[in-house]
Parts: C-alpha cells; structure tokens; sequence
C-alpha cells in the first residue's frame, strides 16, 4: 500500500492533474438551484411525520403514509386526519388500485393492499428466487391488473438504506406479481438500490431508478432482458419516479451526492469502522434531514459565516423535484437548498395540473400547480 | 475527566499527544511512524530556493561518479586538472549565454565570437606586436563591442534575437575566415615568451589552473551581481516579462544591451584563455559551440522563456557536458550507441527538470501537511438529558447582542476600565463599543492583520496577537506600536521559524511578562484547518518582556496552543490546546518553574480562548464540538491526507464549528457550568468570552456580532456557591 501510494506520488508528480475520478455533475440546465421549494405552501396545516409518499383518492382526500401507518387527509386544507391503517413497518410508496384499494410498501413485510373498507392483506412477501420481499420501494400498477414493484435491498429495508448505501451493494430487484397477489417474478436482479419505479405512459415500459447507480433505466416489457440507460450520473440519489401529464416524469431526488460522501465510499477502512463505533446519524452520508447537531460531521462550507450557512454548501440534505423528459434530461426543478429545511424528498406525483410533494426530510406534504412549474 | 487526574505528571517538555490508558506496543509502533514526516523534510527541503537545480545538480553527480566508477583514468588528480582549464573556457560563455537568456534573449554568436576573439588576441600579440595585458584589454573591449552590436540591434532596432544573432554569427564566422585567410600563416602557431601570458596559459594556483580560479570569481561576481544588484534584478525582471519591466519604469532596451553587452566580454575572456593555452587560432575555433553551450545551460534548468536561472546552474551545465564529452573520450568509445543512450540520458534530464521547474510548488503543496494520529478519550456525553456536566442547554440563546451586523470575526473581546468594550474584526481594526447599551461605535485602531487575543496592561495599554503579524500594542490614543514580530529560530527545523505567523492569544503575569500563544508555526491564518488536519505540534508559547523588549520561545513543539491565561496562582499559565481537546499548566515561576502538567483534557470540543472568572474560576470558550466522525478521521492520517488531496475544501470534513459553548471550570479542573446556544443561530464558533461587571461577553471568530448575558449573580460570587456547584457535578466527572 505505501509503495502504491509512493507510485501515485511520483505520477501525480510526473503528470498533474490527471487523475480519473468520480465526478458529480453540476447542478446546472433544468437543475439550476432555485428557492421554489421553499416558496411552495404547504398542503396541510398541522405537519405530518416524517411522509413518505403521497396520492391524490378519487374523493380528494390525500392518501399519506406516515412512519407506520396510513393516513388519509381531508376537508378544507386537509385539516382533518385519520389514520386508515398502521402496520408493522415503516410504510413506504403507495399505488392505488382501481377498485378503491391501495397497494402500500411496508418496510419488512412487503407489498399489502388495503381494501376499501380497510382491511390489510398481504400482496407479495417472497419472491421466486426464495428470497423475502423485505424493502419494496416503489409500486406500480399497469392496466392490466400487473403489479410491478422495486425491492431495494435483500438485506436492508425501511430507515437502514443508508447502510446499504455504505456498504456499496447491489442486492435490489425489480418484480413483477399478479394483482391477486402471490409469489413474486423476478425481472431483474443485482441492482443498486432501485428506489422507485413507474410505467410509460404507453405502457410498453418501465422507468427505473437506481439510487447507489445515481441512474434512470428503462425496461421494455417486451424485452425485459435488455434494458437501457436513459439518464447516467445524476447529481443526486434518484428515488421515486412518476409520470408526468404531458409525458416526462417527476423524479423525486432524496438527497445529493456529495464529493465527500463519494470520497468516504472509496474508503473502506474508514467505513468499516465508522459503521462500527459511530451511530448511523452522525455518519458522513446523505440524510433526509438536517440535525443540526454538533455531532453531524461538518464540511467546510457549511461553516456558519457571519450568522449564514451558504445556501452553496454541501448539502448532507436537500430538497430536489426535477421534471425530467423522456430521454432523461432535467427540463426543470424545484429546489430547497442549504439553510432551509425542506429537505427529503421521497414523492413528488402529478394529479390533473396539481403536483404533491412528500418532503420527508421536512415534515410536510407541498402542492404546487404545475401551470407554474414553467 | 478522569484521564486528568490519572496523568497528572510534570514534565518539561509538554506531551506531545493525548495519551489514553496503556497502549499496546502496535499501536505505539503505528503512532511512531505517523509521527515520523519523511514527506514534510520533503516539503520543507524543496521549499528552499537552493534546491531549485536539484535534478541538474543531480545529474552532474551521476556523471561524476558514473565516469570514476567505469573509467579509472577519469577521477585522477591530472584528468580533472586538465579538464577544469577546458571546463573554464566553455563555462565562460555558458554563464554569458545565461545572462542573455535570464533576460528573455538568445545568443547563437557566441561561437563565433569566441573564436573571433581568440583570432584578435592571437592577431594582437603576433602581428601588432602589443604587450599583452593592453592586448587583453583591447580583446575584451573587442568582445564588448560584438556584444554591443548584437544587443544594439536586439534591443534598440527590436529584432528577434534568434534571427538577429544567427546573421550576427555568419557575419563573425565571415570576418574570422577573412582574417584567417590572410594571417593564416601568422596565427597557426604562435610562439610568444611572456610571462603573463604564460600565466594565462598554464599558470595554476594552489595546483589549479589560473582559469578556473578566474571562472570562480567571476561566477561570484555574476551571483552577486545577478542577485544582489539592481542591475540583475532589472535583467530578470524584463526577462519574466519585458511589459511589466517596462511599466515597473525600468529601462528595458539598455538592460538588453547591458545583457549582450556581457555575453560577448565572457566570449573574449575564454577566447583569450583559449589563446593562451592552445596558442593557435583557425577559422573552425568555436565552431558548433552555440549548440553545446546551448544544450549545457538548458540542461543546468535555465529556461528558455527568460527570468529564471542563476550563474550556478549556467556552471552545472557546462561542468555536465564538458565531463561528459571528456568522459566518453576516456573511455574511448566511438561507439554511438553509448552516445546515442546518453544522450536519451540527457532528454530525461531536461524533460525531467522541466517537470520540476512547473511542478515543483504543487508537489510541495501536496506533501506539505502530513496528517498524524490524534487520539481522544470517549467522547462526553454532551445530549439533552445525558446528566454529564456538559450536558446542552439553551443559556446563550437569549443573549443580547451588541453590533449585530457592524464587526465581522471579533475573535478576543476585552472590556476597559471604564467598561468600554473592544474587539477585533477581520478588516484588520480594532472597534470600540461604549456608551447606554454598546451602541456607540467607533474605530480604535487600524493594525492591517486581524487583531486576535486582546489585553490590557497596566498603563492601558492595549496589547494585540495580530495574526500575520505578531504582538502589538495600542496606546489609549488608539496610536499603534509594534511589540514583536520574531523569536528564536528552530535550528533543528529546516523551515525558518523566526517570524511569527500566527501570534493568537495572550496574557500578561503579575510580573508585567506578556505571555502569547502562537498557534501554528507551519500555516497561516486563513490555513488554521490545515493545521487541524494536520494535527502536529507545530505550535510554541512565546514570551516578550516589555522591560527588555527581548522575545523568547518559551515551550515549543505545543499542538495548536490556542487560550493563555494567567492562573490564579500567579506562577503558572493555563494552555488551551484546541486540537487536542485539552489544557496544559505550564509553571513560569516559583518552586515548580518549567515545569508542564495536563490540567484537564478530553473536553467535548474544540478549545479556544481561556480566561480567569471573578470568582476564582476560568471561563474556557469552546469554538466547536467533537463530532464522531471528526474523532474518527484524527485517528486515521492516511484518510485525512487522501481527503485533502482528492476533494477541494470547502467539502472536507471540518471539525463541528458552527456549535460552541462557553464552559466554566474550577481552578481544581472541575467542570462547573456550561453555556449552549444550540444550533449556533447567534454564536457559531464562540472563540472567547470576557467576565465583566457581572456580565459575560462573547465573541467568535465567524461571527458578526458580540454577544452578552448577565451572570445569574449580583457580584463576584460567592466560593461557598462555586463549590456547592462542584460537589453537584463532581459525581459525573470523576467517575
């Protein structure tokens, strides 16, 4: 190791400023930071822990999951709540069902639908490699009657996708089960960290996001063996993907990389030991949320000058919506960026011209009209 | 802080690091080997500006000793002799080349006027029948005035020199084969008895020959000159760049011919030593030397764009070829592959120096901080409802704040005594609050650095830590006087540690003695992080008595001493050390003088300014916390210098700055209160606080404003309250 390092001295020397490295893109195009995020008003008054993912119900009351259970939000400014149903995980992505049920993601157990009248029966909670389904991710249902859904990781599910991360795996799986409910198929297996999923709006694919790849790939139902690549390199971790009323899609970017993040990842030492001795919420990693602790490690930019944390500082979280087109570029975005807080955004999907934000890192529930998203 | 009363050994010299318990003999080998800095000597060496020939110098070794070693006839006392006289000859009109091309020139004529002034000379003695030393004189004028024809056209007609002194070396070549055409018969060889000619030729002092005594004094000229003069400034400077010269006012086309003008008087001095010896001119004397020459002062690291290179590296070069060439005729190889390899030999070199010429400051840049392990005990418990004694409360939130958006980076704040209140700012003045609630404002001095630990002596006198600059002090008129801006060197250091680069905190005894700290000696203010990632102690903790005006380094090898203050006792000083989380005492006087002990250590952040509370105790600002990360990054060197190098700055990972606190510990070591402002909204990095009147203020480094909040007590307090509080939170600390 020290020889290698004496080489890498030598060549540096020999040859500065040559050196392959990851690099992360800039926020720039259809990415430019903005403040929109901020300026948005919430959708509810009270906030709502820590929500995960959010649909629109035919009566037009929001459908929000919530740390364990489900909430339905309703009457003016959706001031009243109630919880539609709890379970034994963490509640994640939500599709509805056409018949009036939903089909939720819950964090160890699987994909269940609740029934109109709210009962809870389990979907898919294995798949047919074996395997449990223990972090599905993102659901997607198709015409006909096809469920689709995304399971992120054989090993770790709901609040410990960060150790995932840190670990560097690629243990996600792309499924396909019956509406009926079953035994799940596998699509495609080995991916990192698939966070969400949705059909085109033909329905002759599937768009895929795989958040460790910081990639948007797309699946021919076809030929699903032969996927491609439709946006590589993302400034950020991609998570849940849905469609956009006039093609495109919103993309719900949880947190960014950072290029100390991407540089502890190639240290696995320090890692190793990090994941050991030090509590997951002061790890050098991207976050939902700010703590703002002196115990979160700090970056030198985020240093507070003269009573101001630079809205450019590395963000350990952020607040990202990106409208992306078709062939996966950014056409535009909506951003809460370093000093503010609404930040984690794990669902941004489109009902008629309105557009609902979960900003999870945030407590809050956001809607915008997409008119203005112009 | 257990670890405290467990360590409690004097010692002179302070620990170097944290010690925490027993350690295993791999981990004291591991600590050893990031203690040793191989890459620092590298750095601080190459940072000298004798180094700059290295890789020359280092080829004309291997020339050296390759030669000895494979040619016995090379290293014998008579080769080197004789080689020398050559040496002499060509190294002359290396070092005239290298004054022109130091000025952002060329000159290709100096073959041509070698030989040239060999033929004059020889032409002078032979058929003019001058004395010699006259023909001397007019043989150099003679060089002098090809000189000045070259240099006249270069610089007042503002040819290109390369064309310009192509044509100029057919010319010469021209009228050196007329010349030879008609005095052939004359100059083939030349007899003359004349002593100082004789002298000339083969004269030798101490055994060597006169031209190569010659040579070293002109080489110390040509050094002095080039280095010490303004002509040689002015050479340099319009070679680095002729329109910024010209701007600066200095005449460039003079300096020009000044600097042709030399190469063609070094020309004649090694015609006429080339006379001298051979006796015997011809019109193919010099001819090609334009190209070895050429070749040996860019070998020697002069490069061709101008404004850079010595006389020294002009030697190296022509001492390299000339060895060579005479290296390879004793080895009596015809053979060109031999030629061939070493002239691949010579295109590394080149390429290889060119390589050092531009990257040398960034390979010093990049080894230049060396990483070290930095060990902390377990970090205190600082959460709400921890029971620890630092346990985070909100005391500081509703501080009032005094000029709130009108100081930047008050680091020191100190109160005069008519309650005035006065801080630093990183515009480099000093600001003076006072009047009903701080309101008025004024500017009480403009030193230039920011002023950092602040404090009064006892005529008034305001004395300043001026990072940057050194110690300071400010008379009550606001006029300003310097104190102090160096101590005694390091001689054990190879970097020249003399200047004070980052005075920061002081106080001053009851003895009058000003105590100060300086942080670092390796880094300057706006770098204090990478000392932080360094984590060596690079720090000392200086004294300047005003009585004598004398300034001594009192303890060195400190890491990062930040906060001194006079103890209570008034025989010691406490030491804050911000990197290493901990505060040393340090004896200046009385029966334990010089002597060094750990008064407390493993605080939850990092310390900074430390001073006496009313009441017998210390208040001790804590700029920032520990996070675990941090913690973790200390102990593993190699991923703090992989970070720094692969990830620009603002995305390392810093210490925990933007949370500080103020803690309040006892003169036993014992942690009596603390002041959160959690999340840092008014008072991120809290870098001092000042007692006064019942009230505490407080300043931070980052901050924009002062902040105050009165002390839950009328007057100083009581002991009896002060040691009720310690008994409550002893159980927690010493357990």
């Amino acid at each position: 190791m020290p020889g290698r390092e004496a080489l890498n001295l030598v060549r540096e020397f020999l040859f500065p400023g040559r050196h392959r490295g990851s690099s992360i893109p800039p926020l720039d195009g259809g990415l430019t930071p903005n403040d929109r995020l901020d300026e948005l008003e919430p959708a509810h008054e009270a906030p709502v822990q820590e929500p995960d993912d959010v649909v629109l119900d035919a009566d037009g009351s929001l459908l929000v999951t919530s740390g364990r259970s489900l909430l339905r939000l309703s009457g003016p400014r959706f001031r009243d709540r109630s919880v539609v149903a709890s379970f034994d995980g963490e509640a994640g992505a939500i599709a509805r069902d056409g018949d009036g049920g939903v089909f939720v993601c819950v964090a160890g157990a699987g994909l269940l639908r609740v029934g109109p009248d709210a009962t809870t029966t389990v979907v898919t909670d294995v798949a047919d490699d074996g395997q449990p389904v223990q972090c599905p991710t993102g659901v997607a249902v198709a015409g006909d009657g096809t469920v689709y859904l995304t399971d992120g990781s054989k090993r770790h599910h709901g609040g410990d996708w960060v150790r995932d991360l840190m670990e560097l795996n690629a243990l996600g799986r792309l499924l396909r089960c019956p509406r009926s409910g079953g035994r799940a198929q596998v699509l495609a297996d080995g991916l990192r960290y698939p966070s969400g999923l949705c059909l085109s709006p033909e329905e002759d694919a599937l768009v895929v996001s795989e958040a460790w790849a910081h990639r948007l790939v797309r699946y021919p139902l076809a030929d699903i063996r032969s996927p491609e690549q439709i946006r590589a390199n993302l400034p950020g971790y991609p998570g849940r993907i849905a469609p956009a009323a006039d093609g495109g899609y919103w993309l719900a970017v949880f947190a960014l990389r950072t290029q100390l993040v991407e540089f502890v990842l190639t240290q696995r030492d320090y890692v190793e030991q990090m994941m050991r001795i030090i509590e997951p919420d002061y790890w050098i990693r991207p976050a939902l949320r700010t703590l703002n602790s002196g115990l979160e490690p700090l970056q030198g930019g985020q240093i507070r000058k003269l009573g101001v944390i630079k809205p450019w500082a590395p963000p350990r979280s952020y607040g990202l919506v990106a409208r992306i087109e078709e062939d996966g570029h950014a056409q535009s975005s909506l951003h809460s960026r370093g000093g503010a807080n609404r930040h984690g955004v794990t669902s941004a999907r489109q009902f008629g011209d309105r557009l609902l934000i979960a900003a999870r890192g945030g407590d809050l529930v956001l809607e915008s009209t997409v008119g203005g998203m112009r | 802080m257990t670890a405290s009363v467990t360590s409690r050994r004097s010692a002179r010299r302070p620990p170097e690091r944290n010690v925490i318990g027993p350690q295993p003999i791999g981990k004291r080998i591991r600590e050893l080997r990031h203690r040793a800095a191989p890459q620092q000597v590298f750095a601080e060496l190459f940072e000298k500006r004798w180094m700059e020939p290295a890789i020359p110098l280092a080829l004309l070794i291997a020339v050296i000793v390759f030669f000895s070693v494979t040619t016995p006839a090379f290293a014998t006392p008579e080769n080197l002799l004789s080689s020398s006289a050559e040496l002499a000859e060509i190294a002359f009109v290396c070092v005239g080349m290298a004054i022109v091309m130091i000025s952002g020139g060329i000159d290709l004529s100096v073959g041509s006027m070698f030989g040239l002034c060999n033929m004059i000379m020889l032409l002078l003695i032979t058929i003019g029948g001058v004395p010699v030393l006259p023909a001397i004189g007019v043989t150099l004028l003679a060089g002098a005035i090809l000189g000045s024809v070259n240099g006249g056209i270069v610089a007042y007609l503002k040819a290109r020199p390369f064309l310009t002194t192509l044509v100029t070396l057919i010319i010469f070549r021209g009228v050196l084969n007329l010349l030879d055409l008609n005095f052939a018969a004359q100059t083939a060889t030349v007899f003359v008895t004349d002593p100082v000619w004789e002298w000339f030729g083969t004269g030798k002092v101490a055994g060597i020959p006169f031209s190569f005594i010659t040579l070293l004094v002109v080489l110390l000229l040509g050094h002095v000159v080039l280095s010490r003069s303004r002509l040689g400034w002015h050479i340099t400077a319009v070679g680095a760049s002729r329109r910024a010269a010209r701007h600066a006012g200095i005449r460039v086309e003079r300096v020009l011919l000044v600097s042709y003008v030399f190469a063609g008087l070094l020309c004649a001095l090694a015609g006429i030593f080339y006379a001298a010896r051979l006796s015997s001119a011809s019109a193919r004397v010099g001819e090609g030397l334009e190209l070895n020459v050429l070749t040996a002062v860019i070998l020697g690291g002069i490069s061709l764009s101008g404004g850079k290179g010595t006389v020294w590296r002009a030697f190296i070069g022509a001492a390299t070829i000339s060895l060579l060439g005479k290296g390879l005729l004793l080895m009596n190889v015809g053979g060109e592959t031999l030629q061939t390899a070493l002239a691949i030999v010579l295109i590394v070199a080149v390429g290889l120096d060119i390589k050092w010429g531009k990257n040398r400051g960034k390979a010093i840049q990049k080894v230049y901080v060396n990483p070290t392990v930095v060990e902390y005990g377990p970090l205190p418990d600082v959460r709400q409802g921890s029971g620890s004694p630092f346990e985070i409360n909100d005391r500081l939130r509703d501080a009032e704040s005094i000029g709130a958006g009108e100081v930047e980076g008050p680091e020191d704040v100190v109160l005069d005594r008519q309650g005035r209140l006065y801080c630093g700012t990183r515009q480099g003045w000093i600001v003076r609050f006072s009047g009903e609630g701080f309101r008025h404002k004024e500017i009480f001095a403009r030193i230039g650095g920011h002023p950092l630990g602040l404090g009064f002596d006892s005529d008034e006198n305001l004395i300043v830590c001026v990072g940057g600059m050194g110690l300071y002090a400010v008379a009550p008129d606001g006029t300003h006087r310097k104190l102090s801006d160096e101590t005694g060197r390091t001689w054990t250091r190879l970097r020249d540690d003399s200047r004070l680069r980052m005075a920061d905190d002081l106080d001053i005894t009851p003895g009058g003695q000003i105590y100060f700290s300086e942080a670092t000696t390796r880094f300057d203010m706006a770098d204090w992080v990478l000392d932080g990632v360094e984590g060596r102690p690079n720090g000392r903790l200086v004294r300047y008595d005003p009585a004598t005006g004398q300034t001594r380094t009192v303890v060195r090898d400190l890491v990062f001493p930040n906060g001194i203050c006079s103890a209570h006792d008034g025989e010691s000083l406490l030491i804050a050390q911000t990197w290493l989380c901990r505060i040393l005492r340090y004896w200046h006087s009385g029966p334990r003088q010089g002597r060094i002990e750990v008064f407390m250590d493993n605080f939850p952040g990092y310390l900074d300014n430390i001073n006496r509370s009313s009441d017998g105790a210390y208040w001790v600002a804590l700029n920032g916390m520990r996070s675990p990360a941090y913690d973790l990054a200390m102990r593993m060197p190699t991923f703090r210098r992989r970070m720094m190098k692969r990830i620009p700055r603002d995305e390392w990972l810093y210490p925990s700055m933007n949370h500080g606190c103020v803690v309040k510990v006892s003169d036993e070591g014992e942690v009596l209160e603390t002041f959160w402002d959690p999340g840092g909204e008014a008072h991120a990095t809290i870098t001092s606080m000042r007692e006064h009147d019942g009230y505490l203020y407080i300043g931070g480094l980052e901050n924009n404003r002062v902040g105050r909040i009165k002390l839950d007590r009328g007057g100083p307090r009581t002991g009896a309250d002060g040691s009720a509080r310690t008994a409550s939170t002893t159980p927690a600390t010493v357990s």
